[in-house]
């Protein structure tokens, strides 16, 4: 038996998804009206500008724990879905550049890459599940 | 690769939800296992047939 049951993993990992979550939330209104606020310069304008990214590696984290003790046919899904996910995120924002080099297309912000990632893999997620539920169905 | 888990599970009055709880493992799993849908790792196709009662050529027999 491994040291967690997968559903006690996914429990964890839909706590600590939240958490981080909520943290990117907060700090990415939190950031900007703090730097208006505060007027602060330097290293404290860096660090409050910084400061959302810091809950996209919690999430990557947090990932880490979950397939590390997920079983091995949703962890075998979770890559999946981060996979179509990544394919679809680099592959949207490369052609994206080109067109915004090339062809005059307004640039996406930045930041709207990680939140398009998680976005992209749970409906990566949500489809293989579907398709499962589908097959399962059918009794294949 | 072949199993026989739905017969043997189905002779111990189990449901996929029971047998995925016996082995801490998502119910899903079991279903893809049975449907040959997923190859179990050595240690997981071990557990399998463990918590069977059985040995792990009766569940997964070797291919002819």
């Amino acid at each position: 038996m491994p040291a967690l049951t997968n559903a006690q993993a996914s429990r964890r990992y839909a706590v600590e998804f939240t958490i981080v979550v909520v943290a990117y939330c907060v700090f990415v209104f939190a950031a900007p009206a703090l730097i208006e606020a505060t007027h602060a310069t330097g290293n404290a304008r860096a660090a409050l500008a910084l400061a959302p990214a810091v809950p996209v590696a919690g999430i990557f984290i947090a990932m880490d724990r979950y397939l590390a003790a997920a079983d091995e046919f949703v962890r075998k899904r979770l890559v999946t879905a981060m996979l179509v996910a990544a394919a679809f995120v680099f592959s949207a924002a490369t052609a994206w550049d080109f067109l915004r080099v090339y062809a005059g297309a307004e640039p996406i912000p930045p930041f709207s890459i990680a939140p398009g990632f998680f976005a992209a893999m749970g409906l990566a997620q949500g489809l293989l599940r579907a398709a499962d539920a589908i097959r399962e169905a059918r009794g294949a | 690769m072949k199993n026989r888990l739905k017969v043997l599970r189905a002779e111990r009055n189990l449901s996929q939800a029971q047998l995925a709880e016996l082995l801490g493992v998502a119910r899903q799993t079991i279903n893809a296992m049975e449907a040959d849908r997923h190859d179990p790792s050595l240690s997981l196709a071990y557990r399998v047939a463990q918590a069977l009662g059985v040995g792990i050529e009766e569940a997964f027999p070797p291919p002819d």
